[in-house]
């Protein structure tokens, strides 16, 4: 795909951005940031300051090693890279944050809504402002490091610094395209702050996840991270364009704050006697239909990540790709969910249905703050381990078999596993693009159709869980 | 008509912050908009500018309507909202610049006009210092040069002397009366009552997202059954006093500095 057509596909629905106009606001923008000489000064002191500190911290560390540690030296002197670029590009949550919801908090913002500036021309332009010097200083700070080392271990590891570059733009991606989504939710700077831990704890264990994998040697999976780095960010970015609108930012600060009567009037809405109830009841049951016509994309997007999760499984498998360990690891058998589910016993029916329903509930309840990411993920997962143990079973030619442990139960329990995390999709999608109702509103009807969508999923689990427990073991037997 | 809003209502989820809002301005006319705090003056301004859409009714602006083209509407609008938000790490000329380019004026027009203008408000000394060291009134004098430079059809005040001295004041009356005569129509929500006369043709008096009262003075006195009687009135008052003190001490220090 170019970029000139991804560029189509992320401003569907909204005023495309007119070039002219995103270099005037990342202009004015690159020069409010640039004109601070303290922040500019803490910036790029870091940037420089740092990479050379960490390079003559690795130095130090061979000079104790010697030179039978050099395998550890190259590899502290990887992971000491992923930890230069990480600060200065985690300015760009700072200057995100800044120049969204400081923006918005002096008033300046609604200044820049009563022009002819189109939506997409004020959040491309400020994007843009942002990742620039982020993205400069952490290239440069790389080049700091590398040079640094070179000079003082003789070696750059340049195979290692290719997808680390990649990965850095792919991380300023995501941190820039989450704070502007924290900004249009809050009202103050320092409210947008606190939002910014959901960034910073995820963006950490990516660091760490990444140091893991340079320590494992396997520092080609750093490209997946990229990949999955940069869908993560384009799809925040297509979430914070859709956010970033007039209405949606100007609506909260006219709207009164009205908790404690929106609390009275939901408490006063809940059913007291048992016939009402049973009329919440029919009224649930009558409305799931609309419910699922309302989830159609959701469902439609949720069912595609378990097959490309199911597809990268098996490619994973095939081109031995990903250890076998990890993956058996998330495999439920009675070594890993304990002694008294044995197979063919209601305990283990129970186990499996309190699993997936705790996995449906954790989705619905993380959607708000991953965005639903986490239920993504989850048939991601899902997908990946089914596709994985099928190449297992295929590399020994017992695909059959594998059928046979999988198809009784899986062809009910991952379809209700797809709505599942597609209702929870969904709550996550409302809260960056809140319906025209208001995002209250909308909040409401896509947590009201996860129940509705629950009338049917948990049911599902349910018959899974017990054809899991009872009768697929007879199905494996006769295979 | 310049500026026409026809049943004009304004949700914001379950509440409803204007109900069926009507009025016309014409070209060179003016409506002052009065209301305590809440009743939702800033809410109808917005939406006369294209920044908020209607939830119901119609709003035009020089004929374009503000749901079909909200991007033309703001081009035609020059809105200047109580809160002037400046960029206090610019200087007022590349402040005015930035949107003036925002606007699409031509380079040579925009210069002329930043340069006209400052020196009107008694801005262009400060020309080379952020506008962060301005005080309050110097920065409302910015924001409503930013809000005129691209010489709206019309414009749209939310308290526009907040927080200006009385010198400041009546020059920014002065400013915007001069602009009516020019054929721009003027929509202006207040909380002071005594500049209210000075530029209302209209007036209309809003409470919790309705018009309570509408019309001309006379009208209004009619309609609400009230005598009109003379006043006796100290001239000069508080006000020419301090304006004359203030008059002195500029010519003085022009006299010194030639």
């Amino acid at each position: 795909m170019s970029l000139r057509r991804l560029a189509r596909v992320m401003f569907v629905g909204v005023r495309g951005p007119r070039r002219e106009m995103v270099m005037l606001v990342t202009r004015r923008d690159l020069r409010e940031s640039t004109s601070d000489a303290r922040l500019l000064f803490a910036m790029t002191s870091l940037t420089f300051v740092i990479p050379f500190v960490a390079a003559a911290a690795v130095a130090v560390a061979a000079h104790y090693l010697g030179p039978s540690g050099r395998a550890i030296t190259e590899r502290l002197a990887e992971v000491g890279a992923f930890f230069v670029v990480f600060l200065p590009a985690s300015f760009s949550l700072v200057l995100a944050l800044e120049s969204f919801s400081g923006e918005r908090e002096r008033n300046t913002l609604e200044t820049l809504f009563a022009t002819p500036l189109r939506e997409s021309e004020i959040y491309l332009g400020k994007c843009l402002a942002v990742i620039i010097p982020s993205l400069t200083l952490s290239y440069a700070a790389l080049l700091v490091y590398a040079l640094s080392i070179a000079g003082l271990l003789h070696f750059v590891a340049v195979q290692e610094l290719a997808p680390l570059v990649v990965v850095t733009l792919a991380q300023a991606m995501v941190m820039v395209a989450a704070a502007t989504i924290v900004s249009s939710q809050t009202k103050t700077l320092r409210s947008a702050n606190v939002m910014a831990s959901f960034i910073i704890i995820p963006m950490s264990g990516v660091i760490q996840f990444e140091s893991v994998l340079i320590i494992s040697s396997l520092e080609w999976v750093l490209w997946a991270v990229a990949a999955i780095l940069a869908v993560i960010a384009l799809f925040l970015l297509r979430l914070g364009i859709i956010g970033f609108n007039r209405e949606n930012i100007l609506a909260k600060e006219s709207r009164p704050p009205d908790r404690r009567a929106w609390v009275s009037r939901l408490l006063s809405r809940l059913p007291r006697r048992p016939g009402q109830w049973a009329n919440l009841g029919v009224a649930l049951v009558r409305a799931t239909p609309s419910a699922f016509r309302r989830s159609r994309g959701a469902i439609a997007v949720s069912a595609a990540l378990l097959v490309l999760g199911g597809v990268a499984g098996l490619v994973a498998q095939q081109y031995d790709l990903v250890p076998v360990r990890p993956v058996a690891s998330l495999i439920a058998t009675p070594a890993t969910i304990g002694h008294e589910a044995v197979l063919g016993t209601p305990p283990l029916f129970l186990l499996i249905l309190r699993n997936n329903l705790l996995v449906g509930a954790l989705m619905v309840a993380l959607a708000p703050v991953t965005l639903g990411v986490f239920g993504g993920l989850g048939t991601l997962l899902n997908g990946f381990v089914v596709g994985y143990v099928g190449g297992v079973f295929f590399s020994f030619s017992k695909l059959g078999f594998f059928v046979c442990g999988i198809a009784p139960h899986g062809i009910i329990e991952l379809p209700a596993l797809v709505l599942a995390a597609a209702f929870a999709l969904r709550v996550g999608a409302t809260m960056v693009r809140p319906s025209p109702e208001g995002w209250l509103a909308g909040m409401r009807l896509s947590l009201a159709d996860y129940s509705r969508g629950a009338l049917v999923f948990v049911p599902m689990f349910a018959i899974a869980a017990g054809i899991e427990a009872f009768i697929t073991p007879l199905v494996m037997k006769s295979c | 008509m310049s500026v026409m809003a026809s049943g004009l209502g304004k949700d914001f989820g379950s509440f409803r912050a204007l109900h069926e809002i009507s009025f016309e301005v014409a070209a060179g006319g003016s409506l002052v908009i009065l209301g305590e705090n809440g009743a939702g003056k800033t809410t109808t301004l917005r939406c006369l500018a294209g920044v908020l859409r209607p939830t119901a009714g119609r709003v035009e602006v020089g004929g374009i309507s503000v749901a079909d083209d909200p991007d033309a509407v703001r081009a035609q609008v020059g809105l200047l909202s109580e809160m002037p938000g400046l960029y206090d790490r610019m200087t007022a000329p590349d402040y005015l610049d930035f949107f003036g380019r925002v606007q699409g004026m031509p380079a040579d027009l925009r210069k002329k006009r930043i340069s006209e203008m400052l020196e009107l408000f008694g801005l262009e000394r400060r020309d080379r210092v952020w506008l962060g060291s301005y005080s309050k009134g110097m920065r409302q004098k910015v924001a409503l040069i930013r809000a005129t430079l691209h010489q709206p059809r019309v414009l749209l005040l939310d308290e526009p002397t907040s927080s200006m001295d009385p010198v400041g004041a009546r020059l920014t009356w002065d400013y915007i009366l001069e602009l009516k005569r020019g054929g721009i129509a003027v929509v202006v929500c207040t909380h002071n009552l005594r500049e209210t006369a000075r530029v209302a043709d209209r007036l209309a008096v809003m409470a919790a997202g309705r018009i309570l009262a509408s019309g001309t003075l006379a009208e209004l006195q009619h309609e609400l059954g009230l005598e009109p009687r003379w006043v006796q009135t100290l001239v000069p008052g508080l006000e020419d006093i301090y304006m004359e003190v203030m008059a002195r001490a500029a010519r003085q220090t022009r006299s010194m500095v030639s």
